[in-house]
């Protein structure tokens, strides 16, 4: 081998090593992490105070600001000051509102990592037909009046866990018994657990009584009530463990989206994170449903539109997902109890018609052959 | 080339058997495999399709598990060592890459210095470290303009070029690599033939690359592993493997071989 063509070829390289600045790569900073999430978690302060306004009975800003004040000051509310808006405000629209964050942000968060796990931009709760398990397995403790109570709690959010988790395993395991036709198998395996679990509650609700059937029904379109404070706290602290420990794994979710395979070559433990999501998602999911019934396309929407906006990085994904899908499912609610005041609609029946034609465009796009 | 005997090997797998099925019926993938690689030399994988070349690579590496047999990492065996431990030590470039989500290739590479964070930990920040290890890794693979760009933006052979910039992150003692130059132009897969050979050279990276083109691998390899239904046919530097004898009853076909005009290395051609 001559030096001479050795350096020749060196030239060549050097040729293409066009100059570029800096070659730092930008990645998430601490800075950018806490500037995008506290915007975002001003805005959900704003549009929750923002909800409380507007309902059958328009409360002024100015009562809602004043009974916050007090509640802030004194720790109670003097109920003759702050008269019927007062009531309204604090046993009806306030712990609805923050339910109705606490559902959507963990829809949005479960919707986050399963998109992670399944490599599926299209996956979530719903689609997937986790939801309508732990709906399933709600509606038999209900039928059969199993259950009870456990620890002074309903047991219906732990049946939802099972139904829940009873489809998560058999949408993973088709999965990855079709590795390679995962995204359309995948929605249709989502589509026969739904159609499957819907006719077996179906059939329970068509043996059940019809007052407690009327119930039922209302409770499967997805319907927020206002929660006692008891309840609103348990889910509360239960939701945010669950989020807290998908934001853990937010960088093995990162790595896992490139497949398993590459993920475990990068020494993420794969076992571990895909059965402690899945544990984490049924959890989650099963306690959603037993409180809220079917809310579909929440965990869907969000985390897509709030990636085209941060990027795919969990680290930052994740908890941005979580406080959008609250404000997301705030507004969705107003909209519902609102839009034919005095008569409420399920506020499933909004986010499926927002969501719904989203989802399909989505689909229509992937099978163009266009990357989401 | 250097010979570096008294280092532990860098692979020595033992009476290995594999297959991707367990049942009975199914036939094995390779049975009782022996073999070493040394540290410190560039060996090339070869065979026909269906070889089990990849798989002998994913079993280095321990991403498939033996059924029986095992596989030694300078002397450890890989069952006890963990996936991060693994990926400290072992980087791989998967032949094919998809990606669903928009990472920034930047992003991408980055993720090469995870197995060099806690267990778990989740969180925490890119330390400057991690980014200058990244920033340097693309620039020596000449990538760090697309450092803000998508994946599905970029060419195969900047991906390619990407995936052995995520490789080099986790700055490992071996890369395993699978058909490294298969969707890259002349000039990039002289580029990374060179790349190879210089990290080799200078950083006495051991180098086991799973390759279809002989004449790659003839020049670049300090040793072949001629594979043919999950057996080692032939092994030995590449003037004792690519020589028509050994290769045209395991690739069925005439095979031309002479030399190299600048390197001598036997060179590989088919007749028309």
């Amino acid at each position: 081998m001559s030096t001479h063509t050795s350096n020749q070829q060196v030239d060549a390289l050097q040729l293409h090593n066009v100059e570029t600045k800096g070659g730092t790569i930008a990645c998430l900073s601490a800075i950018r992490w806490l500037t995008s999430l506290s915007v975002l978690g001003l805005f959900s302060v704003l549009i929750g105070v923002g909800c409380l306004t507007v309902g059958a009975q328009p409360i002024s800003f100015e009562t809602v600001l004043q009974i916050v004040g007090m509640v802030l000051q004194e720790g109670r509310v003097d109920h003759e000051s702050a008269g019927v808006s007062g009531v309204i405000l604090l046993q009806v629209r306030f712990p609805r509102i923050v339910l109705a964050f606490l559902v959507g942000g963990s829809l949005a968060a479960v919707g986050v990592g399963l998109q992670a796990l399944l490599r599926n931009p299209l996956a979530e709760p719903y689609v997937l037909g986790i939801s309508s398990g732990a709906a399933f397995g709600a509606t038999l403790g209900i039928l059969f009046g199993i259950g009870g109570t456990v620890m002074g709690l309903s047991a219906l959010p732990v049946w939802a866990f099972l139904g829940g988790l009873l489809s998560i395993l058999v949408v993973y395991r088709i999965s990855v018994t079709y590795r390679m036709l995962s995204v359309h198998t995948l929605l249709l395996a989502g589509v026969i657990l739904n159609a499957l679990f819907s006719a077996l509650i179906m059939f329970a609700i068509s043996i059940a009584d019809p007052s407690r059937a009327f119930k039922m029904m209302m409770w499967l379109m997805g319907t927020l009530n206002a929660p006692e404070y008891s309840t609103l706290l348990w889910l509360g602290v239960f939701l945010g463990v669950g989020v807290f420990l998908l934001f853990w794994l937010a960088r093995p979710l990162n790595i896992l989206t490139m497949g398993e395979e590459t993920a475990r070559a990068l020494g993420v433990e794969i076992e571990r994170v895909k059965k402690l999501i899945f544990v984490v998602a049924a959890l989650m999911t099963g306690a959603v449903v037993s409180i809220a019934g079917l809310i579909g396309f929440v965990g869907m929407v969000v985390p897509h539109t709030v990636r085209m906006i941060v990027g795919a990085d969990h680290r930052l994904l994740l908890p941005a997902s979580t406080l959008v899908g609250g404000m997301f499912l705030m507004v969705a609610d107003t909209v519902a109890r609102t839009v034919l005041a005095p008569t409420e609609l399920p506020v499933g029946v909004v986010t499926a018609l927002v969501g719904g034609p989203i989802f399909l465009y989505l689909l229509m796009k992937r099978r163009a052959g266009v990357a989401l | 080339m250097k010979k570096t005997s008294g280092q532990p090997l860098a692979f020595d797998v033992r009476e290995l058997s594999f297959r991707y099925d367990l049942s009975p019926e199914r036939s094995w993938a390779f049975r009782n495999l022996q073999c070493s690689i040394e540290t410190g030399t560039i060996v090339g994988v070869i065979g026909p399709n269906g070889s089990g070349k990849t798989s002998l690579l994913k079993l280095l590496m321990g991403l498939l598990r033996p059924e029986s047999g095992a596989v030694h990492l300078f002397g450890q065996d890989l069952r006890t060592l963990s996936p991060a431990k693994i990926a400290q030590q072992i980087a791989f470039v998967p032949q094919e890459t998809s990606q669903v989500f928009p990472f920034t290739l930047g992003e991408l590479v980055l993720m090469g210095r995870y197995p060099f964070h806690q267990p778990f930990d989740g969180w925490g920040w890119d330390s400057s470290d991690d980014v200058n290890r990244a920033s340097q890794a693309m620039k020596d693979l000449e990538i760090e303009s697309l450092a803000d760009r998508m994946m599905s933006d970029v060419s195969g052979g900047e991906r390619q070029r990407a995936m052995i910039a995520r490789a080099l992150t986790q700055d490992p003692q071996i890369l395993l690599l699978d058909e490294p130059t298969a969707f890259l132009d002349l000039y990039h897969q002289l580029d990374i033939a060179r790349k190879l050979r210089r990290l080799n050279h200078d950083r006495g990276l051991t180098v086991v690359m799973v390759s279809h083109d002989l004449n790659l691998a003839s020049q670049c390899c300090d040793q072949l592993l001629l594979l043919h239904q999950g057996e080692i046919v032939k092994r030995g530097c590449p003037h004792e493997v690519i020589r028509p004898e050994i290769l045209e009853p395991v690739y069925r076909c005439e095979i031309i071989v002479d030399q190299h005009p600048r390197s001598n290395a036997p060179r590989v051609s088919l007749p028309v």
